[in-house]
């Protein structure tokens, strides 16, 4: 509950709604996103009635629509979230490396870091801070942030450099710097599959309802089908297939970008 | 009759049965055992009796289809082989991920520490499914660390061919020390940098493999929804009369 309540809290105070980006040649608008969805459910009850459903069937697909809509529009803003905290996590280690390459002062990069990253990640380094200055281990210190390995070897780093000396810092924050680039690289590129994918999907189900128009079509030349049962039946369960498969397609939104695979 | 045909495959089975099983015994059963952690032996002998009670019950039953309870008995005991692969799969499949992120921890270490200080240091940090091994690595490293068998040694068990290499590359730098140390480090950075995309891109292939089902159930939907419409204008026609 917490874990949601800080989320939201995260959600209007950075306005997310409001945030699209950028990835190469990859556009990302959820406000269109959100457009394309309600468009493609009003579609299907306009398909309703073009196929002659009945009036309740064609309430229950806009309910389930409508309840649709609000399920993509959580996992929207999930995508967002994680978008945000994805971009202010590597922001911050590539940061924490640069100012870190500078001083080899653990504090001092830190301190200069924060100037770049929102009040959330603000907090978590005075909290990191304050542990070090009570004497607290590194590996304690840092606990509160996500446990991504590059970060961790960002860690056990400035540990061994306050320790042992900045002998070879450069080498080390080159690994790192490198391993972040990577990922960023990475995780875009799932990201850009995964919306891919999403479209795959819609343009699908968009098939989908234009051949069974026009088999409804061909076949009600011959015999009207349209009054019997079992073509209200048949083709109330396509479109809420339809919908169903609109709705769980939007699903990859909510894939982490930070992967707990990765982290330690 | 049949009580002496029970006697008799029992006889049989107690003495020969060991060699059966043991001719059917996979080879890789016993280590893929071993690194899941679980006792193949109590569970084979257990295999072994109900395979020998259920051969002389179905031989009773029905003695003619023989071969058929065979094929089943022996699927029966594959099946055991089966359980174990799929969790020994499991298991090599996360080390694939762990390995190259523990690997880049110790890199990070070495040039401040020397390899043995670092593999102490990141026991810490290592996942759980190399931790273990690791500390018996660490222990045999102490006694005599340039022993390349120590090296060779360390997570054998999954026939991973990186991770021997990625161990040779250890036992390298070590011997080396640092006359050659640099350039050492700087081919295993670009070799676990590889390693850790290579391993990334297969998860994320991994993670879209579980949505693309439903690329397929639109598709699927309306070509039900058309056989059925079509099926029942049939129906509709042939009540009508075909000249109707």
């Amino acid at each position: 509950m917490a874990v949601v309540a800080r989320d939201l809290r995260l959600i209007v105070r950075l306005r997310i709604w409001n945030r699209n980006w950028h990835y190469h040649s990859f556009r990302f608008r959820w406000l269109s996103l959100l457009a394309v969805y309600i468009l493609l459910v009003s579609g299907i009850g306009g398909m309703g009635f073009i196929l002659q459903l009945k009036l309740r069937y064609i309430v229950i697909l806009c309910l389930c629509g409508g309840l649709g809509l609000m399920i993509v529009f959580s996992w929207m803003m999930v995508f967002q979230r994680n978008q945000h905290v994805f971009t202010q996590f590597t922001t911050l280690v590539l940061h924490l490396c640069s100012h870190f390459k500078i001083s080899s002062k653990t504090v001092l990069a830190l301190n200069n870091t924060k100037s770049v990253l929102d009040d959330e990640f603000q907090a978590t380094i005075d909290d990191a801070i304050a542990h070090l200055h009570a004497g607290e281990t590194y590996r304690l210190s840092f606990d509160s942030f996500p446990s991504h390995f590059t970060f961790y070897s960002l860690v056990k780093l400035m540990e061994a450099v306050e320790v042992f000396g900045n002998d070879n810092l450069q080498a080390g924050l080159g690994i790192i710097e490198h391993d972040v680039d990577d990922w960023i690289d990475d995780t875009y590129d799932f990201v850009q599959q995964l919306i891919r994918f999403k479209n795959r999907v819609i343009v699908l189900c968009v098939m989908g309802l234009v051949v069974a128009l026009i088999s409804q079509r061909m076949l009600s030349g011959v015999v009207d089908i349209t009054h019997m049962r079992l073509y209200q039946d048949i083709v109330f369960t396509h479109l809420m297939v339809t919908i169903i498969c609109l709705i769980y397609g939007h699903r990859v939104l909510r894939h982490e970008w930070i992967s707990n695979k990765e982290c330690l | 009759m049949s009580r002496l045909l029970i006697v008799l495959c029992l006889v049989f089975l107690f003495q020969k049965g060991t060699d059966v099983l043991n001719y059917l015994k996979e080879e890789q059963l016993e280590r893929m055992c071993g690194v899941i952690g679980q006792n193949s032996q109590s569970k084979t002998q257990k295999r072994k009796v109900e395979m020998m009670v259920l051969i002389s019950v179905m031989l009773v039953m029905d003695p003619s289809l023989m071969p058929i309870w065979l094929l089943l008995v022996i699927a029966i005991y594959k099946l055991r082989y089966f359980q174990v692969k799929r969790q020994y799969l499991r298991l090599k499949k996360q080390l694939s991920f762990e390995f190259p992120i523990w690997l880049r921890l110790i890199q990070g270490l070495l040039p401040y520490n020397t390899v043995v200080r670092s593999l102490v240091l990141s026991v810490d940090f290592a996942p759980v499914l190399i931790q273990e091994p690791l500390r018996q690595l660490i222990v045999r490293l102490e006694a005599d660390p340039l022993q390349l068998s120590h090296y060779e040694a360390f997570m054998k068990e999954f026939e991973d061919t990186q991770i021997e290499r990625a161990m040779k590359h250890l036992y390298r730098y070590n011997f080396a020390g640092f006359v050659d140390a640099g350039r050492q480090l700087d081919q295993m950075v670009k070799s676990t940098s590889k390693w850790l995309r290579i391993t990334r891109r297969e998860r994320n292939e991994t993670a879209m493999g579980a949505y693309q089902w439903l690329g397929i159930v639109p598709m699927v939907s309306v070509t039900i929804i058309f056989i059925v419409l079509m099926f029942q204008v049939i129906v509709s026609t042939m009540e009508r009369g075909w000249l109707a």
